[in-house]
């Protein structure tokens, strides 16, 4: 059947700049950051959810757990976004020197 | 409702009902030296009937004391009936007294821990500030 | 990878700042029934609750605890009417698990501005 087919097909890797040797770490670092992209945005709605909640009868949630969730929400932001300037600077080391 | 907002609706319920009770404690004491006046008879004492539980605190109802009214025998006093006594009011100034202070000390501590819980609120808001 | 991001700490800080908020909702129940006719007051064992968030109690001994204190509080009567709350011991109760939130709500933010510290260090 055409659905059975399809599973059997590999999914390409994602298109990302920087892809380092698989030896270096374990598994595509586009995967691996594409993830924590997913973890921080998870995060971040985790965080708005909370601050939703906090005047709602239902589902009542503490003033120091919506703040705690924001923190943790800005904290991944941050160490994304540092991971992302790291991997940019070494590409760019990388693509610099001369072969 | 999360813990803090219930605590300060738990609170505020404590203030409004000890406000009522000292409004009834007032009115006691002003009218404490009413007297039977032809018909018309004295201020008979208020009470405040208050129920509580987990949820906090209200006023359920004012209640008349129905203790009698004091009779003293006055031939002299301008208000003496016809059995020359003169009829006055079941309010004791001093039980009212008695019972302003222990109502404003319960006030007063509501107003306190009313004002604890704002500033655990502002100290929650404030996680992550720098 | 974000679960491994924050230690263990901050989840027993968050268990504290939660006790210490329930126990205040508790002292002013106390507080607003100080005139209820025979009404008991009621609280939480304080001590056991912190050493709860940090799990080195387990919660069957919290819930036993908290049931001692609370037969022992049903069992107290100070006053004519049967009502046996002290303001005095409600204040001070209050004022002590205001600083303790105060003192975590403090740790709590001191810990994530370490760990943005370290982050942005690295750049």
């Amino acid at each position: 059947m055409l659905i059975n087919s399809t599973s059997a097909i590999v999914p390409t890797a994602p298109t990302v700049p920087t892809k380092p040797a698989n030896a270096a770490g374990s598994g595509d670092f586009g995967q691996i950051f594409g993830n924590a992209i997913k973890d921080v945005n998870q995060s971040q709605m985790d965080a708005k959810t909370m601050q939703e909640n906090l005047l709602s009868s239902k589902n009542p949630v503490d003033y120091q757990d919506v703040m705690i969730a924001m923190e943790k929400a800005s904290t991944a932001m941050q160490l994304t976004m540092s991971i992302r300037n790291k991997v940019l600077e070494s590409y760019q080391e990388i693509s610099r020197m001369q072969v | 409702m999360n813990d803090l907002n219930s605590a300060l609706r738990i609170t505020g319920s404590g203030l409004s009902a000890n406000r009522t009770w000292m409004n009834v404690i007032s009115t006691n004491l002003a009218n404490a030296n009413s007297v039977k006046t032809g018909n018309t008879m004295p201020w008979r004492r208020q009470d405040v009937e208050m129920q509580g539980g987990p949820e906090g605190v209200s006023v359920v109802a004012i209640t008349q004391d129905m203790r009698a009214f004091p009779s003293k025998y006055d031939p002299t006093n301008p208000n003496r009936d016809s059995n020359d006594n003169v009829i006055s009011s079941n309010v004791d100034p001093l039980t009212e007294m008695t019972n302003m202070i222990a109502a404003s000390r319960s006030y007063e501590a509501n107003v306190e821990a009313f004002n604890t819980v704002k500033g655990m609120i502002k100290s929650a808001l404030n996680i992550g500030k720098v | 990878m974000l679960d491994n991001l924050f230690s263990p700490v901050l989840g027993n800080l968050q268990s504290a700042l939660s006790k210490a908020s329930q126990r205040q909702t508790m002292l002013m129940t106390n507080i607003a029934n100080v005139n209820v006719p025979g009404y008991k007051r009621s609280d939480m064992d304080f001590h056991v609750a912190l050493q709860g968030a940090t799990h080195d109690i387990d919660e069957q001994q919290i819930e036993m605890a908290d049931a001692r204190a609370q037969r022992a509080s049903d069992f107290t009567s100070q006053r004519m009417d049967g009502n046996n709350v002290d303001m005095e011991r409600e204040v001070a109760s209050i004022s002590e698990t205001e600083l303790r939130f105060q003192a975590l709500t403090d740790l709590t933010s001191s810990y994530f501005s370490g760990l943005k510290n370290v982050i942005r260090e690295g750049k």
